[in-house]
C-alpha cells in the first residue's frame, strides 16, 4: 500500500466522534492571539511569492494563504455566527473528510512550517502556529505520516530517534573518541560520558553517530582546542532532535524535551548545549519550556554561541587559510528565523574562512531549505520537498560558493540531496566542521 | 426629524453596531485566554517591546518585507485605497456632526479648510482607483481568484462605492447622490465586522503578537539594524 492510499485508509475509517474529536484538538490549541489570526486574512495574495513551495511551484494550493485558507474555513463553518450563517459569503466549509483530506495535504505535504511567510503577510500572520494547531488535530486523529510518527516512537522508547542502543551510542563515542586522539595527537582530547558537575552538557543529533561521525569529532575537538569541560549523556538525553515538533503533539515533544532537562538535572551541568541543528534549537530553548510549562533552571545555548565565544575571547586559534574556498551560509528556518541565533554564525565562518559570502537573501529572510517541518521524515511528500528545494539550490548557485556551510544536520541531508538533484557540485558541512579545520 | 437628521441617526446607530460587534469579536478572541509562556526571552525583558514597536514602524516600511518589494504597485494601491476609505469614513463624520447642528470646521482659517478640502478629495480620488485595481486584479489574477470567497468582492465594492459616491455628492452636491451615500455608507458601517472588513481590529491585535512573538525570541528588529541577541 503506497503511503497515500494509506491517508485514504486511514481517512476512511475515521468516526465522526473522531473527527469532532479532531476538531476538539484544534480548537483547545488556540489561545487568543491564534483566534485573532483567524479573523485577520484579507486575501492580498501578498504571502505567495514568500513561500518556496509557491517560489518553485505557483499553484494554487502553495500559497500560504490558501493553506490557511483551509484552516480558517473549517474553523467558521463551526465556530462563526456568519460562517454558519451564510457559509458561502465567507468561504466557510465543513470539517469533514474532504477537509481533513485538504488539511493533511497543505499542513503536512506543503509547508515546512518555516514562518517565512509570517515576516511576508501584509497583516503579519504568524501562520505556522495555525499550521502546528492544525498538525495537532490531524496527528490526534492519526493522520500524521507514520515515518514520521515512528521517529517521534523511536525518541520516547530509546531516548533517540534512531533507535540507537546504549551500547551502540557508548562504543560509537569511544570509536570517535580514538579517531580525535590520532586526529590531534593528544590523549587529553575526550569525549566525556557522564561527567557529573561538567560546565556544559552538549547535544547531538543521532545523524553524527550513525553517519557523520566526522562532524561529532569535529564539534568534539573545538571544545578539546578550547580546554572545555564539557559531557554527554551515555543514557536518554544527548539526542538533540525533538520530532514532537513536527508532529505537534505536545504531550510527546514535552516528554523528549523531558530527556535532556533530567540530563541536565542528572549530571548537574552549568548549562545545555544543543549542537547544530534548527529544530533541536528551537525545540531546547523556545518550546520546552513551554511544552513542560516551566522555566529551565538553566541556559540553553546553541554551540555556535559556544564557538563565536571561543574565537573572541582567543579560547582557540585559527588559521582561516585552512579554508580558503569560498564558502556560504544556509541559514536554517527553526535556529534564525524562529530561534534567534543569527550573528554567532557568521562571526565564526568569518573568522575560520578567507572567502565568506552571504546568500541572497539570507538571515531572518532565508529561503527554506524545503527539508524543515519533519519533510524529511515524510517519504510521502519527497518529490515536493525536492521541488520546493530548488529556490535554495538557485541561492547556492548564485553564491558562486564551493562549501556551503549548514548548521543543522536536518539541513545537511536535505541540501546534500539537492547538491545531487541540481548538480551543485559544493561541498555541504556544519559550522564546526568548518571552524575544526581551521584550528592551530 | 428632517431626512439629513434621520439619516445621521441611523449612520451613529450603524456606527455605534459595528464598534459593539467589533467588541464582542475582540471579547469572544479574548476569551480563548492568553497563553503564558515560559522560556526566557532573549535580549531581556523589552525585547517584546522592541519587536511589537518594530512591526508597527520600520516593519511596515515598504522595503522592510521581500513581500511589498516585489509588489510595489499593489502596496501603492492598497495604500491609496485605505486613504480613500479614511476619508470618506471622514466625510461621513463631519456629515453627522453638521446634521446635528454643530460644525468643527468654521473657526478654521480658510487656508486650512481648502487644504483639508484638497486632501479628502485627493484621496477619494486615490481611494477609487485603488479599489477598483484591485478589485479588477482580484477578479483577473488567478490566484487571488482562487484564495477570495464572495466576502472580498462585497467588502472591496461596498468601501469602493463608499468613497467614490462620497467623492461625488461632494464635488457635485445632489440630494440623491447624497442619500446614496448615506445609505452606502450606513451598509458599510453595519457590514464591517461581519467580513473580512473586521481586519480593522485584528490587523492591530495580529501585528502586535507578530512583533511580540518574533521580538522575544530576538528576531525583530533584525539583528542586522541591530536589535537581535548578540548584535
Ligand atoms: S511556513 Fe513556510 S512552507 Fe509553510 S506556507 Fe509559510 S512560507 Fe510556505
Ligand atoms: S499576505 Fe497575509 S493577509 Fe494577505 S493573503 Fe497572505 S496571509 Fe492573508
Amino acid at each position: 500500500m503506497t503511503e497515500a492510499d494509506e491517508l485514504e485508509v486511514k481517512l476512511n475509517a475515521l468516526t465522526q466522534a473522531e473527527i469532532e474529536s479532531g476538531l476538539a484538538v484544534f480548537k483547545s490549541r488556540l489561545r487568543e492571539a491564534e483566534a485573532s489570526y483567524l479573523n485577520s486574512c484579507v486575501h492580498c495574495g501578498f504571502c505567495a511569492n514568500s513561500c518556496h513551495y509557491y517560489r518553485a511551484v505557483p499553484e494554487l494550493e502553495n500559497v500560504p494563504a490558501r493553506k490557511l485558507g483551509h484552516i480558517i474555513s473549517a474553523f467558521k463553518s463551526r465556530f462563526a455566527i456568519l460562517g454558519r450563517a451564510a457559509p458561502g459569503l465567507v468561504g466557510a466549509r465543513p470539517y469533514d473528510r474532504e477537509m481533513i483530506r485538504a488539511w493533511a495535504d497543505a499542513v503536512f505535504g506543503r509547508c515546512s512550517l518555516c514562518g517565512r511567510c509570517s515576516i511576508n503577510c501584509a497583516i503579519g500572520i504568524p501562520m505556522p502556529s495555525l499550521f502546528r494547531a492544525a498538525r495537532a488535530s490531524l496527528t490526534s486523529m492519526g493522520l500524521v505520516p507514520s515515518d514520521l510518527q515512528a521517529a517521534v516512537d523511536n525518541s520516547l522508547k530509546y531516548g533517540n530517534n534512531m533507535a540507537i542502543e546504549r551500547e551502540e551510542w557508548i562504543e560509537t563515542v569511544e570509536w570517535i573518541e580514538e579517531e580525535l586522539q590520532a586526529e590531534v595527537e593528544s590523549d587529553s582530547a575526550r569525549l566525556p560520558l557522564d561527567k557529573a558537575g561538567a560546565k556544559y552538557l552538549f547535544t547531538v543529533n543521532p545523524r553524527e553517530a550513525k553517519f557523520f561521525p566526522l562532524s561529532l569529532q569535529a564539534s568534539a575537538k573545538v571544545f578539546w582546542a578550547a580546554g572545555e569541560d564539557w559531557t554527554m549523556s551515555g543514557d536518554a538525553g544527548w539526542d538533540l532532535t525533538n520530532y514532537g515538533i513536527f508532529n505537534c503533539d505536545d504531550e510527546q515533544a514535552g516528554a523528549i524535551v523531558k530527556n535532556l532537562t533530567d540530563a541536565m538535572e542528572r549530571l548537574k551541568c552549568e548549562a545545555l548545549v544543543i549542537g547544530e541543528c534548527g529544530h533541536g534549537y528551537q525545540s531546547a530553548r523556545w518550546m520546552g519550556p513551554e511544552w513542560l510549562k516551566q522555566n529551565f533552571p538553566h541556559p540553553v545555548l546553541s554551540f555556535l554561541e559556544v564557538m563565536d565565544e571561543y574565537l573572541a575571547q582567543g579560547r582557540i586559534k585559527v588559521d582561516p587559510s585552512k579554508n580558503s574556498l569560498p564558502v556560504t551560509l544556509h541559514d536554517p528556518c527553526n535556529l534564525v528565523r524562529h530561534g534567534g541565533i543569527t550573528e554567532p554564525q557568521r562571526r565564526v565562518l568569518r573568522r575560520v574562512t578567507t572567502s565568506f559570502t552571504e546568500m541572497s537573501p539570507c538571515g531572518v529572510e532565508n529561503y527554506c531549505c524545503g527539508g524543515g517541518g519533519g519533510q524529511l521524515a515524510m517519504g510521502r511528500y519527497k518529490a515536493r520537498r525536492l521541488s520546493a528545494g530548488s529556490v535554495k539550490a538557485r541561492q547556492i548557485s548564485d553564491s558562486k560558493a564551493k562549501i556551503v556551510a549548514a548548521p543543522c544536520h536536518n539541513c545537511v541531508d536535505q541540501l546534500t540531496e539537492l547538491n545531487k538533484e541540481y548538480k551543485l557540485n559544493v561541498q555541504i558541512k556544519t559550522v564546526a566542521e568548518i571552524a575544526a579545520n581551521a584550528i592551530v | 426629524m428632517s431626512l439629513n437628521g434621520a439619516m445621521a441617526t441611523l449612520l451613529v446607530a450603524a456606527a455605534a453596531w459595528t464598534v459593539l460587534a467589533l467588541l464582542f469579536l475582540y471579547f469572544r478572541a479574548k476569551s480563548y485566554g492568553k497563553r503564558k509562556l515560559f522560556a526566557k526571552a532573549a535580549g531581556g525583558a523589552n525585547s517584546v517591546r522592541r519587536g511589537a514597536i518594530y512591526a508597527f514602524t520600520s516593519g511596515m516600511l515598504p522595503w522592510a518585507k521581500e513581500s511589498v518589494r516585489e509588489n510595489l504597485i499593489s502596496y501603492a494601491l492598497g495604500v491609496a485605497y485605505h486613504l480613500g476609505i479614511f476619508a470618506s469614513f471622514a466625510l461621513l463624520a463631519r456629515f453627522i456632526i453638521c446634521a446635528f447642528g454643530r460644525s468643527f470646521v468654521f473657526h478654521l482659517p480658510h487656508a486650512v479648510i481648502a487644504l483639508a478640502q484638497t486632501l479628502i478629495v485627493l484621496s477619494l480620488c486615490l481611494g477609487v482607483i485603488g479599489g477598483v485595481s484591485l478589485l479588477v486584479k482580484r477578479a483577473v489574477n488567478p490566484v487571488l481568484r482562487g484564495i477570495s470567497c464572495p466576502d472580498d468582492y462585497i467588502s472591496n465594492i461596498l468601501a469602493t462605492a463608499a468613497a467614490a459616491l462620497a467623492l461625488a455628492s461632494h464635488l457635485t452636491p445632489r440630494a440623491w447622490l447624497t442619500q446614496a451615500w448615506l445609505i452606502t455608507g450606513i451598509i458599510l458601517l453595519v457590514y464591517i465586522p461581519m467580513g473580512k472588513m473586521r481586519h480593522c481590529l485584528f490587523f492591530f491585535i495580529t501585528r502586535y503578537n507578530l512583533g511580540a512573538f518574533f521580538g522575544r525570541r530576538g528576531c525583530m528588529p533584525p539583528q542586522s539594524l541591530g536589535g537581535g541577541i548578540g548584535a
